[in-house]
């Protein structure tokens, strides 16, 4: 009791304890979690895309001996123990992908990393160096709280301890920021010397970047080259982004907006310049920015979405089935009891799948090719589905087989088909029926 | 307005402690962060060896991406080849050979493969053989003569060394690749620069790009380097 009366019990706090306390919750965890797979993703395709060439990028028997920068690549190796090395970068690179034994792993994986990116030398680019210490502060992070093995098998092993929790939340939310002001400053120095660059001052820098075969699609280049407003457009377009980024990051409105433009930018120079992998880095690092509260968010706004998305397409399905199943009856508008008939018919026509037209009408008759004194004679349908037609007994039989409520009926008139004496009886009704002008003897009208 | 929590939620006084020992560890990171990565400042200047140390193992980053000034210039490297004849003594000597164009187009032709970052390889060469570094460069300036002026040239002069092994390694590399029985002897690399379009001349049909060449010295073949493919 007294526990709960404490729990309710509130008191004010200076701004100092409410950021600890803010920074004590658990808020980053899903997107450190996506950049996790996102980053892992990347390296394993670096490693895998590079595998033939393994002994020549890396080894110190290819076109680079030892290095300066530390590195396991950079031990006096054989090629077995180099592949070895190699190899268990792989391994560990999947391990860290389905997030099994986090720290652990995480370390490991790291020491790997920062081995094969220091070994690269001329291979690597601003992504992989950002790569570098983006995951050595995530070795701080909870990077497996989310779609890992770790976050399936840990579930039973929850810490008690609330200063350890609030300790280990402390740590990831402290190494998620530092990520987050590790991009801004990338961006804001990146901007700062641009704007001392005379071409990107006068907006033609992307012109002559386009223009290096190292840095150009050579199917786009033409686009951008001979196209004035698309190089001014994008070289400024770049500036503004990078000196805006910082400032408009840490609002909750203008967030949203950045990190579009962002991911833009980021597309154009992987298309434009074919830096693949900087591109994708930089993309995977935008997940780190938003929070789980924005992650559950989004979740629920794209399955409500979806939902809509859904229920609009079977309906529009449904329609397109009802629409292609139709069934047209051609009946005499010039007979009442066949415009009673019809009239009737049409209030139990539930799902609208039999449409009546009268065949009195000269543009129908123009429309579907029909023959007026075949028409006069037996009532014809016609399925718009395959263009079949039917006349007599058989039109009718479709009419009650496509309105669940007459089912029995059209069994009754299938039997009847088939004995023979369907189509006979229909004869006898129809050449009896009454044919008058439109507007009398509207009801009732009785079979001679 | 001030924020109220539930007296249980508020974190343990420790963890006060703890948390802000470490944003003043962050924030003071950063600072040296910054500091090493911003354009080269009378406080980056002062801060040097502060700044080395701290960017030295983990946090080493450069951030010019394509600025202040864009690349303007297609750097090729091209071999000549000296080769003993299989039938005499003979030694014959190849044409030139462009080793930088085929992986250029390798990477143009689709961007998911090897030649990605292959491609990068002789200009990352060339920018290892020309190293310069902007704090260097401007202490230099400054102080010609000095023991850590001849340092900084002793170690800027060990790079290009480095970064100039690395050419005659590529360049063996490649020789090994288009002649894998040859007797290869001696390899000779040469850098062809070709400058990109002006802006003002774009719509010029007779403009034509300016190319300066740049040989560098025989050397011998290192049969010891891994062929290329």
């Amino acid at each position: 009791m007294l526990g709960i009366e404490r729990s309710i019990r509130r008191h004010k706090v200076i701004p100092f304890q409410s950021f600890i306390a803010d920074l004590c919750l658990p808020r980053y965890f899903v997107g450190a979690s996506l950049a996790r797979i996102g980053f892992g993703l990347i390296l394993l395709y670096n490693y895998l895309i590079h595998y033939s060439q393994r002994y020549y990028l890396w080894s110190n028997f290819g076109y680079q001996t030892k290095t300066a920068s530390i590195s396991l690549y950079n031990l006096d190796l054989n090629l077995g123990l180099f592949d070895i090395i190699y190899h268990l970068g792989i391994v560990f690179t999947l391990l860290y992908i389905v997030g099994f034994k986090g720290r652990f792993t995480s370390i490991i994986h790291f020491v790997l990393t920062y081995s094969f990116i220091e070994k690269s030398l001329y291979l690597s680019d601003g992504g992989d160096n950002l790569l570098r210490i983006v995951l050595f502060y995530l070795l701080f992070a909870n990077v497996t709280a989310h779609f890992s093995i770790d976050s399936h098998r840990k579930k039973q092993l929850i810490h008690r301890n609330p200063v350890v929790i609030q300790f280990r939340n402390l740590l990831h939310n402290l190494a998620v920021l530092c990520c987050i002001i590790q991009l801004a400053i990338l961006y804001l120095t990146s901007g700062l010397y641009q704007v001392m660059g005379e071409n990107w001052e006068n907006g033609t820098a992307v012109y002559y970047i386009m223009q290096v075969d190292l840095f150009s699609n050579p199917a786009l280049r033409n686009l951008i080259i001979h196209n004035d407003y698309m190089i001014v457009l994008a070289t400024y377009f770049s500036v503004f982004i990078k000196i805006a980024f910082p400032f408009l990051l840490f609002n909750k409105k203008t967030k949203y907006l950045i990190v579009s433009c962002v991911v833009l930018l980021h597309l154009g120079i992987g298309i434009m310049m074919g830096l693949i992998t900087f591109s994708l880095v930089m993309i995977v690092m935008d997940l780190l920015l938003l929070s789980d509260n924005e992650y559950f968010s989004i979740v629920q706004k794209s399955k409500r979405l979806c939902r809509k998305a859904k229920v609009s397409y079977l309906l529009r399905i449904r329609n397109q089935r009802a629409t292609a199943s139709q069934f047209l009856v051609f009946y005499d508008g010039s007979c009442p009891l066949c415009r009673e008939s019809v009239r009737k018919l049409n209030v139990i026509n539930m799902n609208r799948l039999v449409r009546y037209v009268s065949f009195r009408d000269p543009s129908i008759l123009t429309r579907y090719g029909i023959d007026p004194s075949k028409a006069e004679a037996r009532m014809l349908g016609l399925n718009l589905s395959n263009n079949k037609m039917y006349e007599g007994i058989y039109t009718f039989a479709q009419i009650f087989k496509k309105n669940r409520l007459l089912i029995p009926m059209w069994i009754f008139l299938y039997i009847l088909g088939k004995i023979g004496v369907g189509q006979s009886i229909y004869d006898y009704i129809a050449r009896r029926r009454f044919v008058v002008p439109i507007g009398k003897c509207d009801s009732n009208c009785p079979i001679r | 307005m001030k924020k109220s929590y539930k007296t249980d939620s508020l974190p343990h006084p420790i963890i006060y402690i703890g948390a802000f020992a470490l944003i003043m560890g962050i924030v003071i990171h950063f600072i040296l962060t910054m500091l090493n990565v911003v354009p080269f400042n009378p406080v980056s200047r002062r801060l040097q060896p502060v700044l080395q140390l701290h960017s030295s193992l983990l946090f080493a980053q450069d951030w010019h991406l394509f600025a202040p000034t864009p690349i303007k210039e297609n750097q090729i490297l091209y071999m000549q080849v000296k080769m003993k004849s299989s039938n005499s003594e003979d030694v014959i000597t190849s044409e030139w050979i462009d080793i930088t164009t085929p992986l250029v187009y390798g990477n143009q032709s689709n961007f998911f493969s090897p030649f990605n970052r292959m491609a990068r390889i002789p200009q990352g060469i060339i920018q290892h053989v020309f190293h310069s570094d902007e704090v260097s460069e401007s202490y230099l300036n400054l102080h010609k003569n000095g023991e850590l002026s001849e340092e900084i040239s002793k170690n800027m002069s060990a790079i290009q060394q480095a970064g100039l092994a690395n050419l005659y390694r590529y360049t063996s590399s490649y020789a090994k690749y288009l002649y894998p029985s040859g007797n290869i002897i001696e390899v000779h690399p040469k850098l062809v620069i070709e400058e990109v379009v002006p802006f003002s001349k774009r719509y010029d049909k007779n403009v034509t790009k300016k190319l300066s060449y740049l040989d560098f010295e025989w050397k011998p073949f290192d049969p010891n380097v891994i062929s290329i493919y």
